[in-house]
């Protein structure tokens, strides 16, 4: 079973925990069982390297390396294992050492790599292979030497596309889990940050890390967290958005509930505020937990401007959120259920403009929104340039002979830009995608009832922000339950100086953020 | 008790707010000057006390018996059988007021936004919202009710727009009704002021017992801030004799304003509507469903939908009987006498009981 290890303990992805398929025996001494017993794996993976060499000039033991091509790194493994191991070892056939002696001699003597460790299960060992270790065998020792010294190609550290910052830093995170924790590691220097590795995913045996800083984090919900991880039991994790999927509280929910970043600067914030990271390798995503409605609002740049400015910003996005989701169907209401409730003089240009188009307000509705999706979809997967010209042509030329040709009214049109601009004017993606989904039963309610379906729709949708829970936190904290203090950091965003306790609505150990009374104890020692 | 059934204090404060505040408040001025005329604001101001009352006799009485849900003090005061009894009438009495207040819900609804909607449809809409909030517990519930609260407060503003209108010399001269007048009022005035005796089921679930009174208080205070408010804008704009010919006096304020650009402040108040309306159904509904589905045993767990589920079929039945509007407003007016019955005597009879029976009755 999987676990994940104390505090203390490896740190390293285990290798020997998921058993299965391979049996779990002891390994042998005698080097040709063990290589008996590695031959089917050799065998059907022929990236598989199996490199047999004498330690020692002198030919005195036998030896073999396993590793894969190409996920080691060539260089570290000529230089720090087969030139000291084949030019330079020595020493340990003298004297009476046993055979463990012996192993860590070798080991202590003639391998100058960081990272390594012994085993003597030949599961670990197969495991240890396929997580991509350089695995060692020798000659009349039974425990085998498993070296980390992982290389290959990773991308380049670079701005995260997703999360622009005008200023502020640039750096994201990669698809390499060792190095996304580095550049955590990197800004957040306490000693108190915490940080357990663990594999998910039964044929991906993907490495996942949890972080959290040990004296701030609620560490009841460190432990909802290990259980949901340990529960997970999948064949393969290809992105956080796997484990997002598995873990989170309400899976029959439009809304987001896990916020998720690449940038290592919002995963110091989140963690500094007591929430969870947990980071997947092979993504360039840091997911949190546990994630507040509000969290979508918040974009990392609004705590680099002044507080004027972010309160503002923050202001502007809540209504874009109601915008974004609720003018078609106010439109719909107003123009076909109460015109009274327009000015005099819009409501008669409105039904001017509406007067040769053939179809009621709804569907004219309905065909500007299936056509805007539509536009949006295929602007993102085209490639760039080419995606760019779709918008345009599709947006601006089909908007424009569409209201020529009598099909639509310019005001729907309007309505239709405005709502899409709202949408995408919000910082986070996940939330965009809810909101591009929420927009349709609204529509369909007002469509029905008017302004009577409008207010039900967002009662309903209310109720349901209400009743949702992140790792058991109230998701729609600090509007409901009302945690009012933490209205400084969602509906404005106040002075630095002036948040001196960490959120309320995140259960933490140590409320006091900064400031004031310091006989808490900051951070560290 | 489940652990997701507690709430706070404060959120006490915005249920109570939600238990008592609905659609009543359209018709209050109406229905309180015309018993007490110019005097109708000194009549609301007054009525505050009844609720005030309620309150104070249901927080002496949990005192009593913190430890012990509302029917476990009605099978402690009454013995098994009887407290049942009593507990299905607090039902009966729940489901027939909220009936009214659906009724008078849709009748509104129908009168300002949906002339063409038939009414058992736009009822259904009403009954199946509360089912969804009550479906979901105590705590959202409470949340809703916050959020709600905070939704609707800017309202209270905008009612007090058309003072700009407003003509002092109409509540004048002040306590000119006479005192059986007045009274008379305050009696109309119980049906708005109903819904205080849902703290009987909340008092339970409400983690600090200690600050009930001042959460209870608080809640209060807005109520009677509101209905002042709105009646006194209502007197102060058209006078005691005008507001006889309106039906809803506090809609058709909101009509005679205009700003500029946004033309008709109404469009907030329609934008809210679900919210204002929906609040006294989906509390007295959830202490409803909340009290019958103890009383019958049934796993809160699994089997809560189907008590709210039936409780919500009762009150749609019985909101569709009342022929035409004005059997609606009869029922209503009834539905607010039997408030006094089930706010007042009630529990009056339960703290005489436990206090004459205080030995048996567990301290706490």
């Amino acid at each position: 079973m999987r676990k994940i290890p104390r505090r203390g303990e490896e740190t390293q992805p285990q290798g020997g925990h998921d058993t299965k398929g391979i049996p779990d025996i002891p390994l042998p001494q005698g080097y040709d069982d063990k290589m008996a017993l590695l031959r089917p794996y050799v065998e059907k993976s022929h990236d598989l390297i199996a490199r047999p060499f004498y330690l020692d000039s002198e030919m005195k033991l036998q030896a073999c390396a396993f590793y894969f091509n190409a996920v080691v790194d060539d260089k570290k493994l000529n230089e720090h294992v087969f030139k000291p191991l084949m030019m330079h070892s020595g020493g340990w056939e003298s004297g009476d050492f046993n055979n463990t002696d012996r192993v860590d001699l070798i080991v202590r003597t003639s391998i100058s790599v960081g990272q390594l460790r012994k085993t003597d299960s030949f599961a670990v060992m197969v495991h240890s292979i396929f997580d991509g270790m350089l695995v060692l065998v020798f000659e009349s020792i039974q425990e085998a030497v498993i070296i980390d010294i992982h290389g290959g190609q990773v991308r380049s550290i670079e701005e995260p596309p997703s999360e622009k910052a005008i200023r502020g830093p640039r750096e994201g995170f990669i698809e390499n889990l060792d190095i996304n924790i580095s550049m955590v590691r990197r800004h957040l220097r306490t000693p108190r940050l915490v940080i357990k590795k663990t594999i998910v995913g039964k044929r991906t045996r993907t490495p996942v890390a949890v972080l959290y800083i040990d004296d701030i984090v609620d560490h009841g919900l460190v432990e909802q967290i290990n259980d949901r991880l340990n529960r997970i039991d999948i064949d393969g994790v290809f992105s956080a958005g796997s484990i997002i999927q598995m873990i989170e509280d309400k899976p029959y929910s439009p809304f987001p509930q896990i916020w998720t970043s690449e940038r290592p600067d919002k995963t110091i914030a989140e963690l500094l505020e007591g929430r969870i990271a947990i980071m997947v390798d092979g993504t360039p995503t840091a997911i949190f937990l546990p994630s507040l409605f509000i969290e979508f609002f918040q974009a990392s740049e609004d705590y680099l401007e002044r507080a004027f400015v972010g309160s503002f910003i923050r202001f502007m996005r809540y209504f874009a959120f109601f915008i974004a989701i609720s003018l078609p169907a106010l439109y719909i209401a107003l123009i076909s259920f109460t015109p009274e409730l327009l000015p005099a003089n819009l409501a008669v240009s409105l039904a001017q403009a509406r007067k040769e188009v053939p179809f009621p307000a709804l569907i004219e509705t309905l065909i500007q929104e299936f056509i805007i999706q539509m536009v949006i979809e295929s602007g993102l997967r085209l490639p760039g340039s080419v995606g760019q010209t779709a918008g345009v042509v599709a947006g601006i030329i089909l908007g424009q002979a569409a209201i020529s040709a009598k099909l639509a009214s310019p005001a729907i049109i309007i309505i239709i830009a405005i709502t899409t601009v709202c949408t995408f004017a919000l910082p986070s993606g996940p939330l965009v995608q809810a909101t591009r989904i929420l927009r349709l039963p609204l529509i369909l309610l007002t469509a029905i009832f008017g302004l009577f379906g409008f207010s039900l729709g967002w009662l309903l949708m209310l109720t349901h922000l209400c009743s949702l829970e992140s790792l058991g936190v109230p998701y729609f904290a600090p509007f409901a339950p009302g945690r009012y203090a933490d209205l400084k950091d969602s509906l404005f965003r106040i002075w630095l100086f002036k948040m001196n306790q960490r959120p309320l609505s995140i259960p933490t150990q140590q409320k006091q953020r900064q400031g004031r009374t310091g006989t808490e104890g900051g951070e560290g020692e | 008790m489940n652990n997701t059934d507690t709430i706070t204090s404060k959120q006490l404060i915005f249920i109570i707010i939600g238990a008592q505040i609905g659609i009543g408040i359209f018709s209050l001025p109406r229905l309180v000057s015309a018993e007490a005329h110019q005097d109708a604001w000194l009549a609301v101001l007054l009525g505050a006390l009844v609720p005030l009352l309620i309150l104070i006799i249901i927080e002496r009485l949990g005192r009593r018996m913190p430890e012990s849900s509302f029917v476990g003090m009605n099978h402690l005061l009454f013995g098994r059988w009887l407290g049942s009894a009593m507990v299905f009438l607090f039902v009966v009495y729940a489901v027939f007021f909220q009936s009214t207040v659906v009724r008078l819900f849709t009748e509104i609804t129908i009168a300002f936004l949906l002339p063409r909607t038939p009414a058992p449809v736009v009822t259904l809409m009403v009954v199946l919202g509360a089912v969804y909030i009550i479906n979901k517990g105590a705590r959202v519930v409470a949340r809703v009710n916050e959020v709600l609260f905070w939704i609707i407060l800017p309202l209270l503003f905008i009612v007090m727009a058309p003072l700009v209108n407003a003509d002092y010399t109409e509540i004048l001269p002040v306590g000119e009704a006479g005192v059986k007048a007045v009274a008379q009022g305050v009696l109309s005035s119980t049906n708005a002021y109903a819904g205080m005796e849902v703290l009987l089921v909340f008092y339970f679930l409400v983690k600090s017992k200690g600050e009930i009174i001042k959460a209870g208080i608080l809640g209060l205070g807005w109520t009677t801030l509101a209905y002042l408010i709105v009646t006194l804008v209502c007197l102060l704009v058209w006078g005691s004799e005008t507001i006889q010919v309106i039906n809803w006096p506090m809609l058709t304020l909101l009509k005679t304003i205009k700003f500029p650009v946004l033309e008709r402040p109404e469009l907030f108040l329609l934008a809210v509507w679900m919210g204002v309306g929906i609040r006294p159904t989906m509390n007295m509904g959830f202490a409803a469903a909340y009290s019958l589905s103890e009383v019958l045993h049934v796993e809160r767990d699994k089997y809560f939908h189907r008590v709210v589920i039936f409780i919500a079929v009762l009150i749609y039945i019985l909101a569709l009987l009342p022929p035409n509007l004005i059997v609606a407003f009869k029922w209503a007016q009834y539905a607010g006498y039997t408030s006094l019955l089930a706010g007042l005597l009630y529990p009056l009879l339960m703290l005489v009981i436990a206090v004459i029976r205080g030995k048996e009755a567990p301290s706490g």
